[in-house]
């Protein structure tokens, strides 16, 4: 990772997160770090959070969890 | 008459070379030359004769012996013959009995042969089968998620609300948050 970077979670959302949302989110990535956090939007994940802190990808994005029971069958 | 005649038979009887009208010298030289030619024919002809009747007889033995033997060989080839045969026969009655016991134990082993081969490919047959037909199921039931999925996508893509949307990342937090505590 870049050290721009370092210290920033990237988060992406399928759509804007409110506040609330957006501190809960944040207080996340600080407990692991990361003051900062990066949002970036992709409808295509369809809804939920993909949040990347360095090397480790949290994802609890829909399309995944529609490609694990795709699987899953 | 009977004068004459008993006239003529006592000078028979008194002289009789002389009633005959024969003289004794001729007669003993008939008898002479009769004795000769008897001698000489006994030696010339009946001699010979003789000997070639007896070993013509001989040699008729000779042959009726030689005969008797070879018809004894004869029958006893003729018998010989006979028992070869017969044992020819039964001979022959034993190869095919054993050539039909052998056909029929040949023609089993091939019947169970071809028994076990169907069941077998029967076998092969049903589990390719099944095979496949699990695998084509797997290839429904794979593309039915396929479908689904994709119908969700979209339905989701569309209709999915913000108070969802911001329901499932706060689950998400919390359950991470759950998981690292551990």
């Amino acid at each position: 990772m870049k050290s721009a970077e370092k210290g920033t979670a990237r988060v992406t959302l399928a759509m804007q997160a409110d506040a609330e949302t957006q501190a809960k989110i944040a207080a996340f990535a600080e407990q692991r770090g990361c003051p900062n956090v990066r949002y970036t939007l992709d409808p295509s994940i369809l809804g939920g959070i993909v949040i990347q802190i360095g090397d480790t990808i949290y994802d609890g994005s829909v399309r995944t969890r529609l490609e694990t029971v795709r699987r899953s069958v | 008459m009977t004068n004459v005649f008993m006239q003529t038979a006592a000078q028979l009887l008194a002289n009789p070379f002389e009633a005959l009208g024969l003289e004794w010298q001729s007669v003993v030289l008939h008898l002479f030359n009769l004795v000769v030619l008897t001698v000489g024919l006994y030696f010339l002809l009946f001699k010979p004769v003789k000997k070639m009747i007896r070993e013509r007889q001989e040699k008729i033995r000779k042959i009726e012996k030689d005969n008797a033997a070879l018809s004894e060989e004869v029958k006893q080839m003729k018998e010989s013959t006979e028992q070869v045969l017969s044992d020819a026969k039964k001979e022959a009655a034993v190869i095919r009995e054993n050539a039909v016991k052998e056909a029929n134990r040949r023609a089993d082993d091939i019947v169970g042969r071809a028994r076990d081969e169907a069941k077998n490919m029967i076998a092969q047959t049903e589990r390719s089968l099944g095979e496949e037909r699990r695998g084509l199921q797997k290839e429904i039931e794979r593309q039915i998620a396929d479908v689904s999925v994709l119908v969700a996508e979209k339905v989701l893509e569309k209709n999915i609300a913000p108070e969802d949307n911001k329901k499932l990342i706060e689950d998400c937090l919390t359950e991470w948050n759950s998981h690292e505590k551990r």
